[in-house]
């Protein structure tokens, strides 16, 4: 598998801008952390794996067959790893509604109000004893 | 259709071959008569036999590309449902790898299975029995289920959503059933 000629830069950057845009519909695979790109003739592929001490990031080109024609890891300290990081987080957000849902839990913890619900089996006095 | 031109063929070639002998008769009949000299009569005769000789050849060349086609289409017809059968059994492995948590030995099948999805694809019959949009989204699931697979056995604490995946592999397993049934109607 040769990937020299690929511009990983230039499509990570594009691939961010249009998930940034919201016009690049990701979806979950049947692994996680694990999202798939369906493009016209070819699918990327965006993975996150770990252990207890280190992240890596993995992107990879199917092509119209479904074979893995090019793929990178970068290393830790590469510029193609922070990115890769960031369109990882950025696609999670968009898909776990992650941005949205602090903001919410913020503005709720923000104001004076009184926030949880007491539930009916809460009450002591309907308490038999 | 090819057996027909193949016996067109041979009678062409009976034909060529006669026309060709009476020519070098009728040659050696005028070049006694002219009172040709030998060298130059035995080159003429040489002439007239070399181009009958090469409408024979080519005759046959066109004869032998046809049987030769045939003889593929014949053997492409038959792997094609030997392959078909496969690759649903293949489709079965893969399901039962994945229900006992082999998914090295998922991964390997499942590529086989996307290996004669492909061949399914570039065959005619595909066409009948589905679209080839619908072929194109299975090979782009297959191999992104390829690389989830591998994934998973390279690390089994990541968690594997069997349903979604077992999708995919059932859509190739009907497109296959379908391919074979196809197949095997038309040869009948």
């Amino acid at each position: 598998m040769t990937t020299a000629s690929i511009d990983w830069h230039s499509i990570v950057d594009r691939l961010i801008k249009k998930t940034q845009e919201e016009t690049a519909l990701w979806n979950a695979t049947s692994v996680s952390d694990q999202y798939k790109l369906r493009l016209s003739d070819a699918t990327i592929v965006l993975d996150k794996s770990s252990n207890p001490t280190q992240v890596w990031f993995r992107i990879e080109i199917l092509n119209s067959q479904g074979v893995t024609i090019a793929g990178e890891q970068p290393e830790i300290f590469d510029e193609l790893y922070n990115k890769l990081s960031d369109l990882f987080s950025m696609i999670e957000d968009k898909k776990l509604r992650m941005s949205e849902t602090v903001r919410s839990i913020m503005k709720d913890l923000e104001s004076d109000t009184v926030v949880g619900k007491k539930q009916p089996y809460d009450d002591d006095d309907k308490l038999p004893f | 259709m090819s057996a027909g031109i193949q016996e067109r063929a041979d009678q062409a070639s009976i034909i060529v071959g006669l026309l060709g002998v009476v020519a070098i008769l009728a040659s050696l009949v005028w070049l006694v008569q002219t009172r040709t000299p030998a060298t130059e009569s035995i080159a003429t005769l040489g002439a007239v036999a070399s181009v009958v000789a090469l409408v024979v050849a080519l005759i046959q060349i066109f004869k032998i590309r046809s049987v030769s086609e045939e003889t593929r289409n014949r053997v492409r017809a038959n792997l094609s449902i030997a392959e078909v059968s496969r690759g649903i059994r293949f489709a079965e492995e893969v399901q039962s790898y994945i229900h006992n948590k082999e998914y090295q030995l998922a991964g390997l099948r499942l590529n086989d299975l996307r290996q004669i999805v492909v061949r399914a694809a570039e065959s005619d019959t595909s066409r009948e029995v589905s679209t080839e949009e619908e072929i194109q989204d299975l090979l782009q699931e297959l191999g992104v289920g390829i690389l989830s697979v591998r994934r998973v056995a390279a690390d089994q604490r990541r968690s594997f959503d069997g349903d979604s995946f077992s999708q995919t592999v059932d859509a190739a397993s009907e497109l296959l059933i379908k391919l074979e049934n196809k197949l095997t109607f038309d040869r009948l």
